[in-house]
């Protein structure tokens, strides 16, 4: 059963995807985004497991699992908002799963196509649902701009001098999305970072790799890409999560989020990206059983350079054949 | 397993390798460590080229020494003298890369297929005996690659067992492509299967062999034809298999070229690599 009543204050909401986390800050909620609580934790693996033997398929995206896995290990958040257009059918089915366990879910809609008049009511629909006040999103809003601004300091220093690194670039990028729950001391943990890496000296690398997809699931990929010789420069989910894009109109602002739009949005932002970041090719992560699999063949179409797909299917190190395909590619882009 | 001396690349366009094996000792050496053969190539000091293969598990079993952790390989027993400079790839390139300079598959067979057909623009499809690796080459140099699924289909390994299943030799399935009867599955182990269901139906097993090989070149081109290309070069085991290779050119997408000694390439890639490392002689 649905609840139309907004969550009490104070309390932890989870979400399946990216969404106006503004909305939920302003309702004086706590954010979790489900794929960092799952994918944070160590017992990560043993989680995908769990919902595999709660029933899910085997053939069924793992972050999906882990995050129903993880919510079963997270009683206290009650409410969940998923997005249920502009992600996956999976998503859809796992939000019908988490109301027939008596969850609170709420629905949120990124229009397809993409569309800011729809996108503007289903913000505000949102917001209705969660008790936020315009007049607080706004607020908040303006408070996470110096965040945002540091954030994309912090994605410039990752490609144009080295001083961040890519694992460290993924890191903070990622985090963004929910800004690990309390976003004072992530901008405290960001400014300090910021700090240190001012101190660093500059880095280059033989190799510039961009990351296209959705958040690889292995856990030793940076380490071994920068054995390699290779340097991670462009993440693109992560530094989408981050809103690269950040516009006093939230409407606007999550207009030009590309990641629940079309591969057309995608492609010109990974256009854009290749150029100004001279990257030598591109690693391009997909997820065992996820739809977006299916892009691979426009992406190697449309953009001009090597691309390396690779492909993950549960919480791990890096396996041997991933392992010598990255290998060779990185060989192969060395001048 | 073949061994011995032998004459290599001598067919090979523009390459001035073609000239009788020279005198050991031999100075650079490449070995290629795959997952049905160990292949081995090394080179005579005036440029002349020799070949090797062996079983992999005779090879690791019998040329293979353990010294206090360490491996080397066993020279004398190998009948060759020890080449100036070695470089390895293949499976066992991990484990074998602390004792031995090591390089990718991808850069082996690539240096390979160059010096085979002195190419600057073309597909290379390696089909060995455990995967399949397509390389594109643009302007001389890899600029991109893709390498099957998990999975052992298309394979080597999937044509000898399907061959043994037949109770047909080798060279006898490798020749079969009359007349292909449909198969549909590509899984090693689903396959046998089907063949069974041709089987019963009284199908000739020289039609249903030459319908596994067609099946092995559709999965080879649904890898090739991302590329466009008008040169495929074949290359690994599978491209010793006549029938393959008829489906693929039967496909008249690119002109298929198969070098002299496909299963060799990557071995010789790995000589070559070897030879670059050598010091140059003065003159």
């Amino acid at each position: 059963m649905t609840a139309t009543k907004p969550p009490p204050p104070g309390v932890r909401v989870g979400f399946t995807t990216t969404i106006p986390v503004e909305v939920v800050l302003a309702a004086d909620l706590q954010p979790v985004d489900l794929n960092n609580l799952f994918i944070a934790d160590p017992g990560a693996r043993a989680r995908v497991a769990e919902a595999e033997a709660a029933g899910f398929p085997r053939t069924i995206c793992a972050w999906i699992k882990g995050i129903y896995a993880a919510l079963q290990h997270h009683p206290d958040i009650g409410t969940v908002i998923v997005a249920c257009q502009g992600d996956c059918s999976y998503t859809q089915a796992l939000g019908e799963i988490l109301a027939a366990q008596g969850r609170d879910v709420v629905h949120f809609k990124y229009p397809y196509p993409r569309n800011r008049q729809q996108l503007r009511r289903e913000i505000r629909t949102l917001a209705a649902r969660l008790g936020a006040a315009e007049s607080q999103i706004a607020l908040i809003q303006a408070r996470l701009t110096p965040l945002r601004q540091k954030l994309q300091h912090l994605d410039r220093l990752t490609w144009e001098t080295g001083l961040v690194t890519g694992e460290e670039n993924f890191q903070f990028l990622i985090t963004s999305s929910d800004f690990a729950s309390d976003p004072e001391a992530f901008n405290l943990k960001v400014t300090e970072f910021l700090r240190q890496a001012a101190g660093r000296r500059p880095r280059t690398y033989p190799v510039r790799l961009g990351f296209v997809g959705i958040p690889p699931i292995f856990t030793d990929l940076w380490n071994y890409l920068e054995e390699l010789g290779a340097g991670v420069v462009f993440h693109e989910f992560p530094r989408q999560f981050s809103m690269p894009h950040h516009n006093a109109d939230l409407a606007e602002q999550y207009f030009h989020y590309t990641y629940p739009y079309d591969i057309f949005g995608r492609l010109a932002d990974l256009e854009a990206a290749v150029r100004l970041r001279r990257l030598d090719g591109l690693v391009h992560y997909t997820q065992s059983f996820c739809f977006r699999q299916m892009f691979d063949q426009l992406i190697r179409e449309r953009l001009n350079l090597p691309v390396l797909t690779i492909e993950g299917d549960r919480p791990s190190p890096l396996d041997s054949r991933t392992r010598m395909r990255l290998e060779a590619f990185v060989d192969v882009l060395r001048p | 397993m073949s061994c011995g001396l032998n004459k290599f690349l001598g067919e090979c366009r523009g390459d001035p390798l073609g000239r009788p094996v020279g005198p050991l000792p031999s100075r650079a050496c490449g070995l290629d460590f795959g997952s049905r053969h160990v292949k081995l190539v090394y080179a005579g000091e005036k440029g002349a080229l020799g070949r090797r293969r062996l079983d992999t598990l005779t090879f690791y079993r019998d040329y293979l020494l353990r010294e206090s952790g360490a491996l080397r390989l066993d020279w004398p027993r190998l009948r060759l003298p020890e080449p100036e400079s070695l470089v390895v790839t293949g499976y066992g390139k991990n484990l074998l890369q602390q004792n031995f300079p090591a390089i990718t598959e991808i850069r082996a067979h690539f240096l390979g297929a160059r010096r085979q057909t002195g190419l600057d623009h073309f597909i290379l499809l390696e089909a060995g005996g455990q995967d399949t690796k397509v390389l594109y080459v643009k302007d001389g140099r890899v600029f991109d690659f893709l390498t099957n699924d998990r999975c052992a289909a298309g394979t080597g390994r999937y044509l000898e067992n399907m061959a043994r299943f037949l109770k047909l030799p080798l060279t006898r399935f490798a020749a079969a492509w009359q007349d292909p009867v449909e198969i549909s599955q590509t899984c090693a182990i689903f396959g046998e299967s089907e063949l069974v269901g041709h089987l019963l139906e009284g199908v000739d097993p020289e039609r249903i062999a030459a319908g596994v090989n067609a099946s092995v070149a559709r999965r080879a081109l649904t890898l090739v034809r991302r590329y466009h290309c008008p040169t495929l070069v074949c290359v690994g085991g599978v491209a010793r298999n006549r029938a393959v290779i008829h489906f693929l050119r039967e496909h008249h997408a690119f002109r298929v070229l198969v070098p002299p000694y496909p299963q060799f390439n990557g071995a010789l890639g790995c000589c070559l690599e070897a030879g670059r490392q050598l010091p140059r002689e003065q003159p």
